[in-house]
């Protein structure tokens, strides 16, 4: 299954950041990766992706700020998972009209999961 | 008249005749008082007088060249002081001193029944001073009340600081559980890739690490929901969920995590309640890892789900444990509350905090039970609640 372009995980936390990014590409996913939404959204501009993972509180960019850009860019949107440690997990992914959320921490197999659901939906 | 000197009365006297003043002190020592008198006739003496010392009582003619009974209480008002007023005059009718009264006069009394004047100073002494000790009664009931006050909202403020923190920390502690736990179960998968046949030396390692690292997010999270439970911030997402299902799956969890063999749910789908799943969840959790944590000699633990009446769920987990001594069964909901303090397995001792302040935020109730026979028996009785009930949003978690 070849998604519509590479797995876009933006995060502030390079830990978490290179932690999901490498588990990402041991499964066979192609990944970009941004440390804040203003750098997102250059990724976003440049190429095709099949899937956000969005971490929401972050500095330059917040996630809020990234979804309100990307959706209001002229391109085809790719689903946004929301990546949160707040309790407001919820609330913040209805916010802005995400497709799902995961809390933090997460189990390694709930993320894949999700991924899988989402990416491979992304494709055409 | 007496040879002893009376009581001493200082007297402000607004007074134009030096024969009238006279005929008041005489009226007053004649009734057991020592008067000192200061007589004056305008508005600017009498303010002079107000302000170099204390008087005892005012006791003012109704009319003056220059001045008058009721300017003279007017004067007296403005200096907001609660001194007897008495008027002494000639006939003034009965509307001007019924005007007197109702202005603030204490008394109103004719220049030719004087013998009326020092009953008349001593009632209204002893009713200024009643008014002065509730006057100060009451300001130090208010006092004590802002000191109250005071002192309660700086209590509340250094809660609500301990609260903040204690949710920004625990928020900062998830940020290095997450890539820990996510590491950890990367070098697992990596592991198991590689498949080797031989007994994997690191593999029992990764496990701890990574065991440890979900119980330190368990641990987070209790410290958040407590915090919330404490400033009132805990909220719940209520929809309609089988309760049946809920409490399979949950215990389904804490069999793999466990490994505990002798675990039986008896519960007849569905049963449908409007809750929040992820509370409810965390409750059923929390009960059952009390349970194999406090049952050292193995033993079954059972699960029941129930309806004793129309509206209203029973979830009861049993299990065969060391039970909670008797002198520690009144407090094993209270906040940091450890029935087995000292012992390794104890935790916190916010889970059946946590665990009664969210079935209490349900309309709910929570009990332990401790059969004859041994053990320990949760209940919890949850009111169904379906009126309010919406279907669960599809959420992926």
């Amino acid at each position: 299954v070849t998604p519509a372009g590479p797995i876009l995980v933006v995060e502030d936390d390079q830990a978490i950041l290179s932690s999901i990014a490498d588990t990402l590409a041991f499964e066979g996913y192609a990944v970009v990766t941004a440390d804040h939404g203003a750098t997102a959204l250059d990724v976003v501009k440049r190429q095709p992706i099949a899937l956000i993972l969005l971490d929401m509180k972050m500095p330059v960019m917040d996630g809020w700020a990234f979804a309100r850009a990307y959706q209001s860019e002229p391109i085809r949107h790719a689903p946004i998972v929301v990546l949160t440690a707040a309790r407001d997990a919820a609330r913040w992914a209805a916010e802005i009209e995400a497709t799902a959320y995961l809390a933090k921490p997460f189990e390694l197999d709930a993320l894949l999961a999700l991924v899988g659901r989402y990416a491979m939906s992304a494709r055409d | 008249m007496s040879a002893s000197r009376g009581a001493p009365l200082e007297v402000l006297l607004v007074e134009d005749s030096s024969a009238d003043a006279a005929l008041v002190v005489r009226a007053l020592r004649e009734g057991g008082f020592d008067p000192g008198v200061r007589r004056v006739e305008t508005a600017e003496q009498m303010r002079a007088a107000l302000d170099e010392r204390v008087w005892d009582v005012v006791i003012a003619d109704f009319t003056l060249p220059h001045f008058s009974g009721p300017a003279a209480l007017a004067v007296l008002h403005q200096r907001a002081t609660d001194l007897p007023f008495i008027v002494v005059s000639g006939a003034i009718g009965e509307d001007a001193a019924v005007a007197m009264m109702k202005a603030g006069a204490h008394d109103y009394l004719l220049k030719d029944r004087l013998a009326r004047l020092a009953p008349a100073v001593r009632r209204e002494l002893q009713e200024a001073a009643v008014r002065e000790r509730d006057r100060r009664a009451q300001e130090e009931k208010e006092r004590l009340l802002a000191r109250e006050q005071k002192a309660r909202a700086e209590a509340e403020a250094a809660i609500r600081v301990r609260d903040d923190f204690l949710i920004v920390a625990a928020h900062e502690l998830k940020t290095p559980i997450t890539s820990l736990l996510a590491s950890t179960q990367l070098l697992c998968r990596q592991l198991d890739r590689e498949a080797r046949s031989e007994p994997d030396p690191y593999r029992h390692r990764l496990q701890i690490i990574e065991e440890q690292a979900r119980r330190l997010a368990r641990l987070v999270s209790q410290l958040l929901d407590v915090s919330r439970v404490q400033s009132g911030k805990l909220a719940l997402e209520l929809h309609e969920v089988d309760l049946a299902s809920l409490v399979t799956a949950a215990v389904a969890g804490v069999q793999a995590s466990t490994g505990w063999k002798q675990m039986v749910v008896h519960a007849p789908s569905p049963v449908l309640a409007c809750v929040d799943r992820l509370r409810i969840e965390q409750v059923v959790i929390n009960l059952m890892d009390n349970a194999v944590k406090f049952s050292p000699g193995g033993g079954e633990i059972e699960v029941d789900v129930s309806v004793p009446e129309a509206g209203l769920i029973r979830l009861a987990v049993r299990d065969h444990g060391i039970g909670i001594p008797p002198d520690k069964r009144e407090r094993i909901f209270d906040r940091f509350h450890q029935a087995h303090a000292n012992d390794h397995r104890s935790g916190l001792g916010l889970g059946l905090h946590i665990s009664h302040e969210i079935v209490a935020l349900h309309g709910g109730q929570i009990a332990a039970e401790f059969p004859p026979e041994g053990g320990t028996r949760f209940v919890v009785v949850l009111p169904a609640g379906m009126a309010a009930a919406s279907p669960e949003e599809e959420v992926a978690t």
